[in-house]
């Protein structure tokens, strides 16, 4: 040894671009001569500099779904003309309609990011329901979206996110579910994450919401959920994220029936803090078309 | 696991991810742009002719969403100060020392990368950063196998060359 190509084969084997008989000969003439050991250590050595680079990994998990998500948030949302300035429209006259209708009936409708469907600190866990105006909020903002965007496969939305996907050809005739999932510390006074989500019966939504700011975690949610005795049977998987560079930090699963009592789903332990996971669910009437 | 289009793609993703990232050096950028390109390849499967593999039409479309990305924010004179200050995930079963030892190389590999001719930084970089195999190097290149090797046993000399050079010149007082 040593030509250019043999230094070629080294390269290659550092590599790990020979066959294993290429190899086995490569290494036995490498071993008598020390000089090539030695240029075999340097491109071991080398490839060992650039391992960091191979092994890098998205930030948080790419969905590669079949039907592509259409994802937006409120601040380019505003950015958008036309059908979505109309659909604005029509939002606030369902929601002052709404509000009215509430008003006549005599209960305070609450705008959808403040859901407050966690009882006082003296009121009894069991009482926590979501209430008819409450569910029909839910229906309503549902119906918007999907005069906007046409039949969903699935819509999510917190209090500074909303995602949605577009339904494939049988998801549109598939009972939409109402889940509310509120994420949050033990404690009455607690601040939660509410996330109100609507999926199809019998198809599951796979929803990644992305940590927003420094303090709050991004969250990815699995649901499957099919209706049962007019209650809600759901197979869930929700994992929360450290943050951009840390890996998932804690995940829980399971399968539960819900309804429209707050349910319990488990808890999440992060670091130091534990979050209660609970929800609600519901299946939605379909509009008559 | 099935064979759907979906899920082949998936197998992709952290390849497509590191050829996004090296050319935008940003991670949630580069996250966004496989995001696209795998949408835009489940939209346009049907144009997958099947004469390049997956892999390499895959690198494609990733490459021309990353390009896209790119042309909003002329960033590349950016992204190898970037790279520079990021920390580079590092091997496993390194000491310390040695972590540090190959976390200055990495560095230093960086900044050395950029003298090196086309046509083996491109070779390189496919290879050593992107985890292409030769032959899908080859593909993506139109090159034949030997020439990629040459190229990356070139590019590696080269660098090695000089980083020998740094920390020779560094070693004397």
């Amino acid at each position: 040894m040593t030509n250019e190509r043999d230094e070629i084969l080294m390269s290659q084997l550092a590599d790990g671009e020979l066959s294993s008989d290429q190899a086995n000969e490569l290494l036995l003439s490498v071993l008598d001569a020390p000089a090539d050991r030695e240029k075999l250590k340097a491109l071991l050595c080398f490839r060992q500099a650039t391992v960091g680079w191979r092994i890098r990994q998205p930030p948080r998990p790419v969905m590669v779904v079949a039907e592509p998500p259409r994802t937006f948030r409120r601040s380019r949302m505003a950015r958008h003309m036309g059908g979505l300035a109309v659909a604005a429209c029509v939002g606030g006259l369902l929601v002052l309609a709404g509000i009215w209708a509430a008003g006549w009936l005599g209960s305070p409708v609450r705008p959808m990011h403040q859901w407050q469907i966690a009882p006082g600190p003296d009121a009894p866990r069991a009482a926590v329901r979501v209430t008819p105006e409450q569910m029909q909020q839910v229906a309503m903002v549902f119906a918007l979206h999907e005069s906007v965007a046409g039949p969903l496969a699935w819509y999510a939305a917190d209090d500074q996110n909303i995602r949605l996907a577009s339904a494939g050809g049988t998801e549109a005739g598939q009972t939409p579910i109402a889940v509310l999932l509120k994420l949050g510390p033990a404690g009455p006074d607690a601040a939660a994450r509410t996330l109100v989500i609507v999926c199809r019966e019998d198809r599951p939504a796979v929803i990644e919401l992305p940590a927003e700011s420094p303090g709050r975690a991004g969250l990815r949610v699995y649901l499957a959920p099919r209706t049962v005795n007019g209650k809600v049977e759901m197979q869930y998987a929700i994992a929360v994220d450290g943050g951009e560079h840390q890996p998932a930090l804690a995940s829980l699963a399971g399968r539960r029936r819900i309804g429209l009592a707050e349910t319990s789903l488990g808890q999440l332990a992060l670091g130091e803090k534990v979050l209660n996971v609970e929800a609600s669910a519901w299946p939605m009437p379909q509009e008559r078309k | 696991m099935d064979d759907s289009p979906a899920n082949q793609i998936s197998l992709h993703v952290p390849r497509m991810y590191r050829v996004a990232y090296r050319l935008l050096a940003d991670a949630d950028k580069a996250h966004d742009v496989v995001q696209e390109a795998c949408l835009k390849a489940l939209t346009k499967l049907d144009g997958f002719d099947g004469r390049a593999t997956m892999a390499t039409w895959l690198h494609r479309i990733t490459v021309n969403c990353a390009k896209d990305a790119m042309r909003s924010e002329t960033r590349k004179e950016h992204a190898h100060q970037r790279f520079q200050s990021q920390p580079v995930n590092q091997g496993p079963g390194l000491c310390p020392a040695e972590a540090a030892e190959t976390k200055e190389l990495a560095d230093l590999a960086w900044t050395l990368l950029d003298k090196l001719p086309e046509d083996c930084r491109s070779a390189f970089a496919l290879t050593q950063l992107d985890g292409y195999r030769y032959d899908e190097a080859a593909e993506i290149e139109g090159e034949p196998r030997g020439t990629i090797a040459s190229r990356v046993f070139r590019a590696k000399k080269i660098l090695l060359e000089q980083m020998n050079a740094h920390m020779d010149g560094r070693a004397k007082p």
